[in-house]
């Protein structure tokens, strides 16, 4: 790697960075100006790039398990339910999880909203194609039927917007 | 692990550097060739300090032509009381290896 081209990458890699660290990534950019050309600068801007991974990979990683155990917590809760208000605790913990993780992290709340709104229609197909009789049969039913649970989308956008902004609002009164 | 979370060899190391001259703004290249640690080790640091109240941080305020500003660091009044502490703390961790740092020694 060349320094200009080290310079390019770590650059476009401080995207990637939690914003309360953008600013030290830009540091670290800036400061690469001060570092003698040559293997010095590059392996000051390899540093630089271990910093984003580092910075970055701990939130992924914490963001995902969150949104994987939301999931999980969603599609059992979902699954096991038998009581005529299942639904009613299924869409409970849809709002809550996606509200959550909106609040966690408000640039990806789309992506909260997208997976844990798909999540009981996916796992409900999924079991309407392969899996034992369902407890509580959907109408329409089948893997049709299961489909339409696809508009849980909007109500987990919705969700997952509102913690965002509540997110946004929180960080504003600081 | 360490006790503290600012008690690691490299974030004394750090500490140690910027109470040197706590009332002087210290730049990270300067830091990193003063206590041997490579960009990639020191930054956090200054952030995890940063973010504990332990450093204050701004932008330099007018740079030379043709050279980005620089972001500079300086120890809080905690901090430099942390330093203090930390300095009368026996090391139970091994010191920071003063070997050259990899971008410039």
């Amino acid at each position: 790697m060349t320094a200009v081209r080290g310079e390019r990458l770590l650059a476009a890699a401080i995207r990637l960075l939690p914003a309360h660290r953008r600013e030290l990534g830009a540091a670290l950019l800036a400061e690469a100006s001060a570092v003698p050309p040559g293997g010095r600068r590059v392996a000051w801007l390899t540093g630089g790039l271990w910093f984003v991974v580092r910075e970055s990979a701990v939130r992924m990683v914490g963001y995902g398990l969150g949104l994987a155990v939301a999931v999980a917590a969603l599609v059992t809760v979902d699954r096991i339910g038998t009581s005529d208000d299942s639904g009613q605790v299924s869409l409970l913990v849809l709002l809550v999880g996606a509200a959550v993780l909106g609040f966690a992290a408000p640039r990806w709340a789309w992506l909260a909203g997208l997976v844990l709104g798909s999540a009981i229609a996916v796992s409900g197909m999924a079991y309407a194609a392969w899996g034992p009789p369902p407890t509580h049969p959907t109408n329409p039913s089948g893997v049709g039927g299961a489909a339409t649970l696809f508009v849980l989308i909007v109500p987990a956008l919705v969700s997952a917007y509102l913690g965002a902004g509540a997110a946004w609002l929180l960080r504003r009164a600081r | 692990m360490p006790a503290r979370p600012d008690s690691s060899p490299q974030t004394r190391a750090v500490l140690g550097a910027l109470h040197e001259h706590p009332a002087h703004w210290r730049y990270g290249y300067d830091i990193s060739r003063e206590t041997g640690l490579a960009s990639g080790t020191l930054y956090p640091i200054l952030g995890r300090l940063a973010d504990r109240g332990l450093l204050e941080t701004r932008w330099e305020d007018d740079p030379p032509e043709g050279r980005p500003r620089r972001h500079l660091y300086r120890l809080t009044a905690a901090g430099a009381e942390r330093a203090v502490a930390l300095r009368q703390e026996p090391a139970s961790a091994r010191a920071v290896p003063r070997r050259p740092a990899i971008e410039g020694a």
